[in-house]
This record gives structure tokens, sequence and C-alpha cells, in this order.
């Protein structure tokens, strides 16, 4: 059974059956990563200075949103259209070739590539914190890397941009890491400040997921999976709010006007910015809950708490109230879609579904109202809490009043038993 | 040359049966372990078609083998006759094959009956377990009746039905106040002599077609977007106990062994009809507790997470 003993026919069907094998064994033997030649990319689309405040009555068109380069903003009726006019955006792709090269050369530096990502500057002390406070260590960025690739490339992009291919498709669009805002979290900046989030808070979102929105829950990955995704979900949103910063310095200061020497020095000095606010963003600084009041473990004092917090979401803003129904318009079943601070549209929530993106629990609830939702336009709202010595004497909490009003609110028997009329 | 053809036919033949040999004593080639109580019925239904279809695969290719062998190398010149046909031959090799066929519809229609006929359905009371199981792009959003609502029923007896009612309408998934969430994770408990613990599960699918697959319960249902679909099962064995180590229910419990992390007791719950870019990767787990307490200490647990007003850190 040679190819000198049988016929030229037989041999060639030998051949090809040993090169298919080979092929197929080559195939699965490929290990499951990425190039060592892949860089991460330097950004190409506009980064939004001033989103549109229009609001309407339905989403964009699937396919639309989020905007990958200034070209599309042209057709007269891509959504977005209206910011050429009022805050255009600034646009990457105009950047001179050497700034885009300095740029590449030293976020490169700064961040390794998709396979080998780091995150570390030239301040050797500053580094060992990313590490110790932000597991920024290079085998926890790798195992992140590979995870991310398997389970959220396809929608939050390579560079964490929020740009995949699937991205354009789903409604709410999935997070684009880059501004460094995010939405559901435990922390709080007394002065007003944004906030990044902290690790838990990452990890509570990848591990829950986001009900009502695309995002599914990643229950079944373990613990040190999801540190390792949050790791690494730091590391991108680092990186993109340096390129971000590096790249609207670019933009602002034409060659020849520009406040600093050297161009490497500048971005590398956006690193400790970004990084200063994680940290000050993990576990010291999440929001406690004032207690919760005890009168309203009884069933009248429930039910007081309950007519308080309907009271406060009805009353305006200039009568101490909460205004909520300003933008939860009949209690968000006629909420208008807008512009959020990342130039896609979202809608405030629809509050009778007890559908909850930051989850149902009512401290998920009391963060959302105390800390606002970042970048969405829902505001921060510490001062419901008692604070004055009037309102703590008082025994009432008007932020649990109001987290008690929501948890009544979507259930028609318990609206009934409470007298609340909505409709 | 064709007598080599032969032995390559024969040799993958008879190296198709040894590795099914073989994989019936490797753990995890073979079936999933059974624990369902209509599970082996099921089973028994899967062994008699295997071996139906392995004794016609044998005896066809032994047929191709012998004829390759013996009738392969013809002298050069030599013409092929031309056969027309059998007749009766023929009538044969149909009518065999559909007996057999009509043999198997016949012997299914008692396990199709006990799994899937709506009659067969536990009826809602309070020694059923109701769940709703939402599917969606790429999760499993599951939501248990509350332990207060199942205090209620012991009071009024309609409850159960009532709560069903709630659950069947088809198009957004409202739930009532003291619900229990969880996602990816079905929790039941292992059905007693009396029968109690009997689950019945309300499937419905929030955006495209899914399929709740139970593999060790041999249980396999599609959702059907705008359809609520009633599934039901009760299990024979148990895998759930409270870990201290991590402070909640663990599964892969093996409960002769006392010890976790057994693979043979970790059951899973999986997506088997393709919804998406990530439907190899909608997975949940089953976690069956050893008893009715255990569960409602489960679903206690589970409430009181669920009603958390402070940071875990605070506690």
């Amino acid at each position: 059974m040679t190819c000198a003993s049988g016929s030229r026919k037989e041999c060639a069907t030998w051949l090809s059956a040993v090169v298919l094998l080979a092929a197929c064994s080559a195939g699965c033997g490929d290990p499951d990563g990425y190039s060592p030649e892949l860089r991460y990319p330097v950004r190409t689309d506009p980064i939004i200075v001033k989103p549109p405040t229009t609001e309407t009555a339905v989403p964009d068109r699937p396919g639309v949103l989020p905007i990958m380069n200034m070209l599309a903003l042209n057709a007269p009726n891509h959504p977005l259209h209206s910011m050429l006019k009022d805050g255009p955006p600034l646009d990457p792709s105009v950047l001179a070739p050497n700034d885009r090269a300095v740029l590449q050369t030293t976020m490169d530096e700064l961040f390794g590539t998709p396979l080998v990502p780091r995150t570390a500057g030239p301040d050797a002390e500053f580094n060992l914190r990313l590490r110790e406070e932000l597991d920024q260590t290079d085998a926890k960025l790798a195992t992140g890397s590979l995870l991310y690739r398997q389970h959220c490339l396809h929608c939050h992009g390579l560079a964490g941009d929020g740009r995949g291919p699937t991205a354009f498709w789903i409604n709410p669009h999935p997070r684009d890491y880059r501004p460094g805002l995010y939405k559901f979290i435990s922390i709080s900046d007394p002065q007003g400040r944004e906030m990044r989030a902290s690790k838990e808070d990452l990890a509570r979102t990848v591990r829950r997921g986001l009900d009502g929105t695309a995002m599914p829950a990643f229950s079944t990955l373990s613990d040190e999976e999801l540190s390792a995704i949050t790791a690494y979900v730091i590391h991108l949103s680092i990186r993109g709010e340096v390129e971000l910063n590096s790249m609207k310095n670019f933009l602002t200061f034409p060659a020849g006007q520009r406040t600093w020497d050297n161009d490497k020095e500048m971005i590398q000095s956006w690193l400790p910015t970004s990084g200063d606010n994680w940290f000050s963003s993990q576990q010291g600084a999440v929001v406690t809950p004032k207690p919760y009041p005890k009168a309203y473990e009884s069933e009248e004092g429930f039910a007081q708490s309950v007519k308080d917090g309907w009271d406060i979401f009805k009353t305006p803003g200039d009568k101490q109230g909460g205004d909520c129904l300003k933008c939860h318009t009949d209690y968000g079943r006629k909420a208008q879609f807008r512009y959020d601070a990342w130039g896609t549209m979202v809608r405030p929530a629809d509050l009778t579904l007890g559908v909850y993106r930051g989850g149902r629990r009512p401290i998920d609830l009391y963060w959302r109202i105390h800390n606002g939702i970042a970048g969405s336009g829902m505001v921060r709202s510490p001062h419901f809490q008692p604070t004055t010595k009037d309102e703590i004497a008082s025994g009432k909490d008007r932020l649990w009043s109001l987290v008690n009003f929501l948890q009544v609110l979507p259930y028609p028997a318990m609206r009934e038993k409470y007298g609340i009329k909505i409709d | 040359m064709h007598k080599f053809w032969a032995a390559v036919f024969g040799v993958i033949i008879v190296l198709c049966i040894a590795l099914f040999v073989v994989a019936a004593f490797v753990p995890g080639w073979w079936l999933p372990k059974q624990v369902s109580t209509f599970g082996d019925a099921a089973d028994r239904l899967f062994y008699m078609i295997l071996w139906i279809t392995t004794f016609f695969f044998v005896l066809t290719e032994a047929l191709l083998v012998y004829n390759i062998w013996k009738f392969g190398d013809a002298k050069p010149g030599y013409k092929a006759p031309y056969v027309h046909g059998n007749h009766k031959l023929e009538v044969i090799w149909t009518i065999v094959p559909a007996g057999i066929l009509v043999l198997i519809s016949v012997l299914q229609i008692g396990t199709w009956e006990e799994i899937k006929y709506t009659k067969n359905f536990p009826r809602p009371d309070i020694s059923v377990n109701q769940i709703v199981v939402v599917a969606r792009q790429w999760e499993w959003r599951i939501r248990y009746p509350g332990p207060e609502e199942q205090k209620r029923w012991e009071r009024d007896p309609k409850g159960p039905e009532n709560w069903r009612k709630l659950a069947e309408f088809p198009f957004e998934d409202f739930g009532q106040y003291d619900d229990v969430h969880d996602v990816n994770a079905v929790h039941a408990w292992m059905m007693d002599e009396r029968g109690a613990g009997r689950v019945l599960i309300h499937l419905k699918t929030r955006d495209v077609l899914h399929s709740f697959f139970l593999p060790h319960l041999r249980l396999k249902q599609d959702a059907v977007p705008g359809k609520v679909i009633p599934v039901w099962f009760a299990v024979n064995d148990w895998n759930t106990a409270y870990d201290e180590k991590s402070k909640t229910w663990v599964d892969g419990f093996n409960h002769n062994t006392g010890q976790f992390g057994d693979r043979n007791f970790i059951w899973d719950l999986a997506c088997a009809e393709f919804c998406g870019s990530r439907h190899s990767m909608m997975k949940g787990r089953l976690y069956i507790h050893k008893d009715r307490a255990d569960f409602n200490k489960w679903l206690d647990f589970q409430q009181k997470a669920q009603n958390a007003r402070m940071p875990a850190a605070a506690e």
C-alpha cells in the first residue's frame, strides 16, 4: 500500500486524507487567544461633547447607534445629525499622523496588547497600588483578557468601546467603558464628583446581569474568573480614559499652541488622574444607608411610609419633592427617549414593571436614588436622607419611604392595599 | 486492492462497536446519572432504539464488507450483470422497517403520555413546587412564590391555582410582590413518599426560541415566544446542602459520602435550541434539596438576600 505499488488515483486519495487530517488537528490545536501582533486600536469614533437634548417617543433605528465615524452624522436623518450645529463632537480621524503615532506607541507601552495586557506607568509606587488595589497584575489581566474575548467582546468591543459587532442591534446599547462612567454603583462622592465603580459593583453586574437589558447573568463563572474579568474591565476603562483625555488635548490644542512640552509625558500624566479616581472608588466609598426606621417595621408605619414616598415622588422640586414624574412620566409608562453621555438613547425606567436593571434589593433602589445613575440624567439625591435634628427626631426617612413606595408600585394588589392610584 | 478496503471497513465497524463497549465503562462517556421518576422509561426507549439500529447497522455493514471482499477483485474485461430488482425482497425491506417504526411509535406512547400529557401534570396545590422560568438571550430568570405566599396557601386552598393563573399570563412576566427571584439556578426538593415535591414549571421566553433541557432528568421542552408551556418533573435523588465555607447552598453534594464537588451530583440546566451566539453558554444548574424543610430554609435565605437593606459588608 505505497504510492509506488498503487495507482496514481489511490495515491491522491491517501494524500488528501492525510492533508485533511493534518489540517483538522492543526485547527484543533490552535489556542483560544489573540495574535501577538494585534494591538489595541487608537480611537477613531467621535468624542461626544454635548449630546442633543431632544426627546422622542421612539428609540433609534436598529443598526444606527452608537456612532462609529463623523461621516455618519452628515446624513440628515441620523439621530445625532443636530450635534453638528450645536456642540459638534471632536473628530479623532483628523488627528495629525505624528500625534497618532506617539499616542499609539505610548498607549502600547502603558497598556500592552490584548494578548499581554498591562496597566503600568513610569511610577513604580503607583504601579504597586494598581496591582494591590485594582488587581492589575499581569497574570490576572492575561486571564481576564481571554475570558473577556470569550464572553464580552462581541458586545463591548476589543477596546471596551461598546462597539462590538452586536452593539448596534441591541437596545439599550452595551456600555462604552472609555468615559469611565458606570451606572449601577454603590459609591458616591460627598462633593458630587463622578465616581468610577467599586470592584464589587462590577463583579455584581457581571454575576447577576442587568435584568431588562441584553446583559445576561454570568452566574456560573467562578469568583476567580469574575475577578479576572473585573480587573480587565478596569484595565480597559483606565486605558480608554487615558486615550480619551490625551486625544482631547491633541484635538483642542493645535501644534504650536500646546501647553505641554513632551507628548509622551502628557499622555502618561493622565494615568494617575484616572487611577486615583478608581482608587477612591473602592470599598471605603460604599454608601451605607441610614438605618431603616423602626416605625416602618409595623404594618401601619409601612403603609404611611409608602404614602409618604408616593407624595415625594409626585411633588415638584420647588415644593421640596422629588419631582420624579418630570422624567418618569406617568410613573415611567410614558417616559420619552433621550440621549445619555455616551450618545446613545435611553429612557427613564418604567417603574410599574418591577424590572430593575441595577437589582431589585431595597439597597439597590436606595443606591440608585442616593447615587443617581451616571451619564443617564438621573441625578443623585442624598438630600432625602434625614440630616437635620428635626428630621432625625421625627423617626422618618424620606429616602426609605421612596424605596418602599417603589417596591409596592408595580403590583396592582399592593397598590390597592396601600391606596395608591396611578391610573 | 479491494480486499484492503474491505478490511478497512471491517476494522472501522469493529472499532465503532468497541468504542460503544468502552464508553459504557468510562465515566462521562455515556449517559449522565438518571435521577427523575420518568427518566428510566425514557432510557429504556433509548436503549431499545439503540439496539434495533445497532443490529441493522452491523447487518448492513457486514453485508457490505462481505460483498467487497468477495466480488471486489473482478477479472479484467469482466462485465457486471444488470439486475433488474427483486419485487419480493423490496416488499420485505419496506414492510419490516415500517413495522419496526410502528412498533416504536406504539411502545413510546406510555412514556410520552406520562411526561407530556397535561392530564398527568400535577394540579397546583400546596404540595407542588411551582416555578416560573423565563428564558432569554442568554440566561434563565427564575421566580418562586415567596414564603409568605406559601403560608397563605395553607389557609387558602385556591391560592396555588390563583398563582398559576397569574404565572400563565403570557405577555409580561409580572410576578408578585413577595416572589423570590433567582437566575440560572432551579431549586426544588426530592419528592417524598407521599408524592409531595413534584415540580410544575411555567416556561416562557422573552425573545427567541429556547429549549429547557435537564439532561440528568431526561427532560427537554421548547420555550416558544408568546406561549406559557407547562413542564413537570419529580426527582428521586438530591444534590445540594448548605456549605459552611461558602455560606450558601452548593451543589455537587454526594449524600453517600458527605462530600461536595462530586461530578455525578452536579446537574446541569442547558439550552437545547440554538438561540444566538452565546447559546452554548446559556447554562444553569439544578439544585435538589434533601426535603421540603431544607428547600424552605433556602427560600428564606434567598428572600432575605433579596430584601437586603444594608450592603453585605455592613451587616
